[in-house]
């Protein structure tokens, strides 16, 4: 569902620099959030050329190339390489489903098809493409037909070799269109890079000394914290540190492993929250009026569990995670970068 | 004008930290730093272009060089001007007052960080080199 300009986040949205082959995103453009697609697009295409895949970007109207490079404000040696070498290309759905001149739907997977088993033939990781939903206006493409097809695509994504993402302007597609067809898609985006969005939720306690203990307030933090999105970064977590202490949880979980980036800033202040909440002697006895800044009854949490990647993990450990009693970081299997 | 040795130049402001990052991710990734040390250096200058824009003039410029086996970022800002002794000596630890907190991170994953002021005449400010060395073979 759209929000705001924004897709409401949900356990299925990542930032655009965390789809991986095999993933099918939606993302919306056009609206106040994202006013236009270029910075989502740069990074998707950046993320690809750094994992060594075709990056295809299906745009409608086509531009000349050399436009679509100077919006990506992407003039750096990697890309221009990738541009020459035929890495990256540029297209539009017009070309890819040639010589057929009408859209239909088993076409444009089966030239999608073999651009995946072209590009691994010729030792590229996966192919990722952008497809701009603009297409639909230039065929005048029925909606259900293509609703259809994201219904059914998932064959293209089986075997991990390719992914995609949608970009549907909201100046184009009515809401409820738009809320339909990102239901139809495994992914969301967030729709502008350097943003951070908070998702709350509870988790049952499993704690087997406390089998009825409340459930266990966690968040999960998606795109990026930094010095931009720090107010943001700060008040989910006070949010959640609050939830934990009124619920008389065993604790809260706080999961990182949906941020793409996170500052040295944010994680060192996260670690001092953190041990506010569950011991304030640890950090040197604050004050009560210190207690109230953070917005979090000090000394009153149980414990604080990260979910988070190896490489966050070890950040947090430079930063100082070991010397906090009682938080815990956990890797889940897969989050190894 | 950008080669393979000069990988990267752009100035920056706070909104522009997120393609900062992105540019100096993949240019890492051009010069042949793989992870987890692209993710750090990544970190490292995100940390140094950040004290630019919170504590040295809110703005700076950024150049990014491969420098024969070492990635080099060279972080300018027009700030007041600042030296090495605002970095902490050991770790701050969880407690520890925050100033300088990014910089001794930044100093701790790299290979090598120098704190310098700004060319004679071309007013104050600092640069902040940092750089890690690259895998060879």
């Amino acid at each position: 569902m759209l929000h705001g300009g924004e897709a409401v986040c949900d356990a299925r949205t990542i930032p655009v620099q965390g789809i991986r082959p095999g993933d099918h995103a939606f993302v919306a453009y056009g609206g106040a959030g994202a006013p236009v697609q270029w910075d989502v697009l740069g990074a998707f295409v950046r993320q690809g050329l750094i994992a060594g895949e075709k990056v295809l970007v299906l745009l409608a109207p086509e531009p000349y190339g050399d436009d679509l490079i100077d919006r990506l404000h992407a003039r750096t040696p990697a890309v221009e390489r990738a541009w020459q070498r035929g890495q990256l290309q540029l297209t539009s759905m017009r070309r890819l489903i040639r010589p057929a001149r009408t859209f239909s739907v088993e076409r444009q997977w089966r030239r999608l098809a073999e651009e995946t088993r072209d590009a691994v033939r010729e030792g590229y990781a996966a192919v990722r493409a952008y497809i701009d939903m603009a297409w639909m206006a230039e065929f005048d493409a029925d909606l259900d037909t293509v609703l259809w097809r994201e219904r059914r695509s998932g064959h293209l994504f089986d075997e991990r070799c390719y992914s995609e993402v949608c970009a549907y302007d909201e100046r184009s597609f009515p809401a409820d269109v738009l809320d339909a067809v990102a239901e139809l898609h495994p992914r969301t985006l967030l729709s502008s890079v350097g943003a951070l969005h908070a998702v709350h939720g509870d988790a049952p306690a499993r704690a087997p000394s406390a089998p009825s203990a409340a459930p266990v307030p966690w968040v999960r933090m998606i795109g990026e914290a930094d010095v931009r999105t720090f107010r943001e970064f700060a008040q989910a977590l006070r949010a959640v540190l609050f939830r934990g202490v009124t619920r008389a949880s065993v604790g809260v979980t706080v999961d990182l492993t949906a941020l793409h980036f996170l500052s040295a800033g944010c994680a060192a202040w996260l670690l001092r929250l953190c041990a506010e909440s569950i011991d304030p002697h640890a950090v040197g006895g604050r004050t009560a009026a210190a207690h109230d800044a953070y917005g979090v009854h000090a000394g009153a949490l149980r414990g604080v569990t990260l979910c988070c990647t190896r490489h966050q993990a070890r950040l947090l450990r430079r930063l100082g995670a070991s010397g906090v009693r009682s938080l815990t970081l956990t890797v889940p299997e897969g989050c190894g970068c | 004008m950008l080669t393979n040795e000069r990988l990267c130049r752009l100035h920056f402001r706070s909104r522009d930290l997120p393609r900062v990052r992105i540019e100096v991710e993949e240019c890492a990734a051009w010069a042949g730093l793989a992870e987890p040390r692209r993710g750090e250096f990544v970190v490292a200058v995100d940390a140094v272009v950040t004290n630019a824009v919170e504590h040295a003039g809110g703005s700076g410029r950024l150049l990014l060089r491969q420098l024969g086996a070492e990635l080099e970022c060279q972080v300018e800002d027009y700030g007041p001007g600042f030296s090495e002794d605002v970095i902490p000596e050991l770790a701050p630890g969880v407690a520890g007052a925050p100033a300088g907190r990014g910089l001794w991170l930044a100093r701790l994953i790299t290979d090598r960080l120098t704190v310098a002021p700004r060319c004679e005449g071309s007013g104050p400010g600092t640069v902040v080199t940092l750089a890690m060395r690259l895998p060879t073979g």
